[in-house]
């Protein structure tokens, strides 16, 4: 199933890219697409443990299903205010 | 609530007088706004501007949450919650957030909670640039 990706921050920089489009088995949780980022994105791995991947609303857990053609968004550490 | 709220994230310079006009109550007797702002110094590097980014619809929902959350634990009668993205330069502000409350104990408690939540929830990034033209980003939170 395909899903649609935004990174921010230090994510987006280091690929060089705000936007992604990823190919996952039907069925892949949010921790199976943490893990197939940090295959396909070796240098993006060490900000993943610290990262959360977040629906347009909401973090998930890693065990939350992922969605056909849902946005989701790669959230580093946050340092707001 | 939402008639009493405002929540906003702004690119432009945020309107204090605003926020506090809309904070200005009869039935208020406390106004209470945390301002938080960009420093100059910082472990003897000077920044010359703090630049911002936001993942915009999650920053929303979170910044609403924690204020629907004040709203549930404070007798509030009005709250704001604005956060400005893209460059802040130094003395200028990057967020203003605050509450209108009839007894000044609650207020300093809400306005506490809400920036404290601010920080640890909301996805925002910032990303300082120094005097020497070095830049980089501000070590952050793991967001709950």
């Amino acid at each position: 199933m395909r899903i649609h990706l935004r990174y921010y921050a230090l994510v987006r920089e280091e690929l060089n890219r705000d936007e992604d489009e990823l190919d996952l088995a039907e069925g892949s949780t949010v921790s199976d697409l943490v893990e197939d980022l940090g295959s396909r994105y070796p240098l993006i791995k060490p900000h993943l443990s610290y990262s959360r991947i977040a629906s347009s609303d909401a973090y998930l857990i890693d065990d939350d299903r992922l969605v056909e053609d849902e946005h989701y968004s790669v959230i580093p550490p946050v340092s707001g205010g | 609530m939402d008639n009493n709220t405002i929540v906003r994230i702004t690119e432009r310079r945020i309107d204090l007088a605003e926020l506090y006009d809309f904070l200005c109550l009869s039935e208020g007797g406390a106004v209470n706004l945390f301002v938080g702002t960009t420093r100059k110094m910082t472990e003897m590097r000077e920044t010359v501007r703090l630049s911002y980014e936001a993942a915009p619809d999650l920053a929303m929902a979170k910044m609403k949450a924690l204020v629907g959350e004040a709203f549930s634990r404070w007798p509030i009668l009005r709250a704001v919650c604005v956060h400005r993205v893209g460059e802040v330069p130094v003395t200028e502000a990057s967020v203003i957030l605050g509450v209108a409350t009839a007894h000044r104990g609650v207020s300093f408690e809400a306005t506490r909670f809400m920036i404290d939540e601010l920080k640890r929830t909301v996805p925002v990034w910032k990303k300082e640039l120094y005097a020497d033209g070095d830049s980089e980003w501000v070590e952050g939170t793991t967001p709950a």
